[in-house]
């Protein structure tokens, strides 16, 4: 009987220790899908044409369920463009750390969508990029001014 | 009869209004910024049909809710701006969209608003006045400003007010106009200084004999094992920088572009901040 309440004892003490404090929870995702499955496509030079990207993921941390979005590019539409471009869309994921209020890291994922156009020569003439977080976050789509076919 | 003429007449002006804008129902605009007299800001709205210019009145377009122009009063040329709408879409939800388009990103600086100028910003992109006959036609490289290329298109209920502010209107001498809440001109430091370390890093490794394509495969499979620390993004510039490279159709092309990169200026903020 004795030893039924040394551990009754010992379980109430270690229930009302302080408990650790809890990290901030990760928003990052638990599922990321794109298609193509490269998260990527390029198109040939060409004067007239588009490449498409899209994707959807599935985020931690419940701020948000996930994310889903698209990126495309289009080249000489409705009208052919004089020269060539190499039209390229893109998704990609990246990860950032950050420190809570007790200093503990937590992380963020984010997505990255990118339309570009290069010229023959390897310039970007159009670039255009378009980042969303799992913690709800989004950026203003960032652009370079256009220019005409 | 007399009802039906009360009926009729006002959704006639209405249409030859919308009309008179080569539009179709744009919801009204309200400006949140604090007036500054370096720039002026007018929407492309019913209210104010008269300010906009002829060259843009005049062609058959349809603007995305939110759209304005952006004049620049001063002799020096606008390098990047940061626009914020305040909306309601059609779902009858309160939503926030921006855009940001930046001079700098990409070598040569070519100005978002020239000096005593005016450019047209949708939430889809920057557009030149003397590139405004190209928008009847649409043909821009990598698609129209009034079409969306990256993220959703804004869907905004037309018969609700767009709240618009400018976050910073950033000037080619450094002068950052607006409340800059967003803080925008650090990312362009941050990128220029990930630029300069690239190129440094990718000189580096060709010097000592590295084939490129290794090279780059090398520093994007590295950079991306990295997460960005706080606000600096360093590793996924890092990571995009070689995957540019990699993805060229000639790389060393795109190297002299990023070795052309313009040193942004030293950035000072002369007025709107709260």
């Amino acid at each position: 009987m004795k030893n039924i309440w040394l551990v009754a004892c010992l379980v109430a003490l270690v229930m009302l220790a302080p408990q650790p404090a809890h990290a901030q929870v990760d928003y990052v995702f638990s599922y990321f899908q794109c298609d193509p499955s490269s998260c990527q496509e390029t198109g040939p030079p060409e004067t007239i044409g588009s490449v498409l990207v899209s994707f959807n993921g599935t985020c931690t941390g419940g701020v948000i369920a996930g994310l889903n979005g698209s990126a495309k590019i289009t080249i000489g539409v409705p009208k052919a463009c004089s020269t060539p471009y190499v039209p390229y869309a893109l998704v990609e994921t990246s990860e950032s750390e950050y420190l809570d209020d007790c200093g503990e890291p937590y992380y963020v994922d984010y997505v990255t969508e990118t339309g570009e156009v290069f010229s023959i020569d390897g310039i970007t003439v159009v670039n255009i990029s378009n980042t969303s977080g799992c913690d709800g976050s989004i950026t203003s789509p960032v652009v370079i001014g256009k220019k005409p076919c | 009869m007399k009802s039906r003429v009360y009926i009729v007449l006002p959704a006639v002006v209405m249409m030859l209004v919308a009309a008179s804008l080569g539009a179709g129902i744009m919801p009204l605009t309200q400006i949140d910024s604090k007036p500054d007299a370096r720039i002026d800001i007018i929407p492309i709205d019913e209210e104010h049909s008269s300010a906009i210019p002829g060259s843009l009145k005049s062609l058959p377009l349809s603007f995305p809710p939110g759209s304005f122009l952006l004049v620049n009063r001063t002799g020096t040329p606008i390098t990047a701006v940061d626009v914020r709408w305040n909306y309601t879409d059609d779902k009858g939800q309160l939503k926030q969209r921006g855009i940001t388009c930046d001079a700098y990103a990409f070598a040569p600086l070519d100005p978002i608003v020239e000096a005593h100028d005016l450019s047209l910003i949708t939430p889809y992109g920057c557009t030149r006045q003397s590139l405004f006959a190209h928008l009847g036609t649409g043909n821009f490289i990598g698609g129209s400003p009034l079409a969306a290329t990256a993220g959703a298109p804004v869907s905004a209920d037309l018969t609700a007010t767009i709240h618009l502010y400018i976050d910073s209107a950033i000037f080619a001498d450094g002068q950052i106009c607006g409340p800059d809440k967003f803080q925008y001109f650090l990312q362009i430091q941050d990128r220029y200084l990930a630029v300069k370390n690239f190129v440094a890093e990718v000189e580096a490794g060709r010097n000592a004999g590295e084939n490129l394509t290794t090279l780059l495969t090398r520093v994007r499979n590295d950079a991306r094992s990295k997460a960005d620390t706080g606000s600096s993004r360093a590793s996924s510039r890092r990571a995009y920088y070689a995957g540019l490279l990699l993805r060229s159709p000639n790389a060393e092309g795109s190297l002299q572009q990023l070795k052309a990169q313009v040193p942004p200026p030293a950035f000072v903020h002369t007025g709107g901040q709260n």
